[in-house]
C-alpha cells in the first residue's frame, strides 16, 4: 500500500505532529496546504518542489519518482511512478474561498476539472486522484456537478465510468468523504468546523477531500479514508470534538491508501 | 422604400479591427518563445462558461515533456472589458480571496499595463529562468 496524508496546517509550525502522524499511519506522501514548513524540516522525508506555493509535497522516496506535470498558483499535478507500481496522476490543490460566492467557486472547480482532463489526455491515462482543501463540501455543485469534478458518493455509480449530458462525456470521480459525515462512526463529523450566525449553517464541513477515478477503485481499500483526531498522544480536537487550534490546525488531516502494485493479488 | 430589400446595417459595422484580450495574450506568448529560443513557450488556453470567457496563460517547457506552469488567469464577458484578474503573479496567494479584492481592468490600456507588470514580476522571472535552466540541462544531457 502507498499511504498519503493531506493536511491544511493553517500556517502553524506543526512539523512534530506531522512526523508523528506520518509514522503512525506509515505515510509515504505528505501533502500540506497553508504550510510554511521549511523543506528540510520533516525528518525522513524529501521535499518535492514546485513553483506554486499553495501545496507542499514531501515524499519518503526520492522526488524523481513524483514528477511535476502541470503547476499553478493553487494546484500541482504530479505523476507518481514508483518501481514495480503503476503510474498515477495526483492533482493536489487548495481552492480559494472567494467570499462564499458559490458560483465563482463552481467556476474554479470547472476550470480545475477541465485542466485535470487535459492532463489525463496528455499522459494517456485516467488513473487519477485529486486531493486537497476544496473549500467546498461534497454536496456543493462544484464537486458534484458534471461540469465540476463530477464526484459521486457511491463506488457502483463511479464504476460506470462517466455520464453523458447533451452528447458531452463527463468522467466520474468517486468521493469517499461522503462516508464521514455525521457523528455515529467517528468523533469528527467533518474536517472543519464553522459556527456562523446565519439561518443556514452546517457547522461541520468536509472541505478536505480525496476524489478517485474509477480506474483506481479496485486499488482503494474499504474504508478508504480516515480522519485522524490525534497525533501520538496529542489530541487534534478539543473536548467538544472540534479541531483544536491550540494543539493543531483549524482543519483535521485526512489519511488514505492505494495499492499501486503492478499486479493486484 | 422596401425595408426588406434595404440594408439597414450601418456602413462602418465591424470595420474597425479591435484587439481582443486573447490576441494581446497570444502575441506575448509568441514573444516568449523567441526570447528563450523556444525552451519556454507561451500558450493561451481559452474556455467559456456561463457567459464568461476565461484565459489561462501557460508557460510550457517542451524539453521537459511539455511541463506547464499557469502564470495567470483572467476572465471577461463578451464585451471584453472589464477584465477580472482571477490569478495574478504579482499578488501573494491567499486562501480567503474575496471577490471584490480581485483586480478589475476596465480598458485595454489598463489591461496592457497590468500585463506588463505581470510579465516582469519576480514570480514570472523566477519560473521562466528555472524552466530555461532545466531545459538547457536536459537538452545537454
Amino acid at each position: 500500500m502507498t499511504n498519503f496524508l493531506f493536511w491544511n496546517i493553517n500556517r502553524k509550525p506543526l512539523g512534530g505532529l506531522i512526523s508523528t502522524l506520518a509514522q503512525q499511519h506509515d505515510v509515504d506522501v505528505i501533502i500540506l496546504a497553508e504550510s510554511g514548513i521549511e523543506p528540510m524540516r520533516l525528518r525522513g522525508f524529501e521535499f518535492a518542489p514546485s513553483p506554486g506555493v499553495s501545496v507542499r509535497v514531501f515524499t519518503r522516496f526520492g522526488h524523481q519518482f513524483i514528477r511535476n506535470v502541470a503547476d499553478g498558483a493553487r494546484y500541482s499535478i504530479r505523476e507518481l511512478k514508483l518501481p514495480g507500481c503503476i503510474p498515477v496522476l495526483i492533482a493536489m490543490l487548495h481552492l480559494p474561498i472567494l467570499n462564499v460566492n458559490e458560483k465563482s467557486q463552481e467556476s474554479e472547480c470547472f476550470m480545475t476539472a477541465l485542466l485535470i482532463r487535459d492532463t489525463e489526455a496528455h499522459v494517456g491515462h485516467e488513473r487519477t486522484l485529486v486531493v486537497g482543501d476544496f473549500n467546498l463540501n461534497p454536496f456543493n455543485a462544484g464537486i458534484a456537478s458534471a461540469a465540476g469534478f463530477n464526484a459521486v458518493m457511491h463506488r457502483d455509480i463511479a464504476r460506470r465510468g462517466s455520464r453523458r449530458i447533451r452528447g458531452e462525456r463527463y468522467p466520474f470521480f468517486y468521493n469517499p468523504m461522503w462516508n464521514h459525515f455525521g457523528d455515529e462512526r467517528q468523533p469528527a463529523a467533518g474536517t472543519y468546523y464553522y459556527d456562523k450566525s446565519d439561518h443556514m449553517a452546517y457547522y461541520w464541513h468536509m472541505f478536505d477531500q480525496v476524489l478517485v477515478r474509477p480506474a483506481l477503485l479496485s486499488r482503494l481499500p474499504v474504508p478508504a479514508v480516515t480522519i485522524p483526531t490525534s497525533s501520538g498522544s496529542v489530541s487534534l480536537v478539543g473536548q467538544n470534538g472540534r479541531p483544536d487550534t491550540r494543539s493543531g490546525s483549524d482543519h483535521l488531516p485526512i489519511v488514505f491508501s492505494l495499492n499501486l502494485k503492478e499486479s493486484l493479488p | 422604400m422596401n425595408a426588406i430589400a434595404e440594408d439597414l446595417w450601418p456602413a462602418d459595422l465591424a470595420k474597425e479591427k479591435v484587439q481582443t484580450p486573447v490576441s494581446i495574450l497570444r502575441a506575448q506568448a509568441g514573444h516568449l518563445g523567441q526570447k528563450t529560443s523556444n525552451l519556454v513557450e507561451g500558450r493561451v488556453d481559452t474556455l467559456a462558461r456561463e457567459g464568461r470567457i476565461y484565459h489561462r496563460f501557460l508557460l510550457v517547457a517542451p524539453a521537459l515533456d511539455n511541463y506547464s506552469y499557469e502564470l495567470f488567469r483572467i476572465s471577461h464577458e463578451a464585451t471584453m472589458y472589464p477584465i477580472i484578474v482571477e490569478e495574478d503573479p504579482q499578488t501573494q496567494i491567499t486562501p480567503n480571496l474575496r471577490i471584490d479584492q480581485r483586480k478589475k481592468l476596465s480598458s485595454e490600456e489598463a489591461f496592457v499595463e497590468w500585463l506588463r507588470g505581470a510579465l516582469s514580476s519576480q514570480q514570472t522571472k523566477r519560473v521562466v529562468e528555472s524552466l530555461v535552466s532545466q531545459s538547457t540541462d536536459w537538452t545537454k544531457h
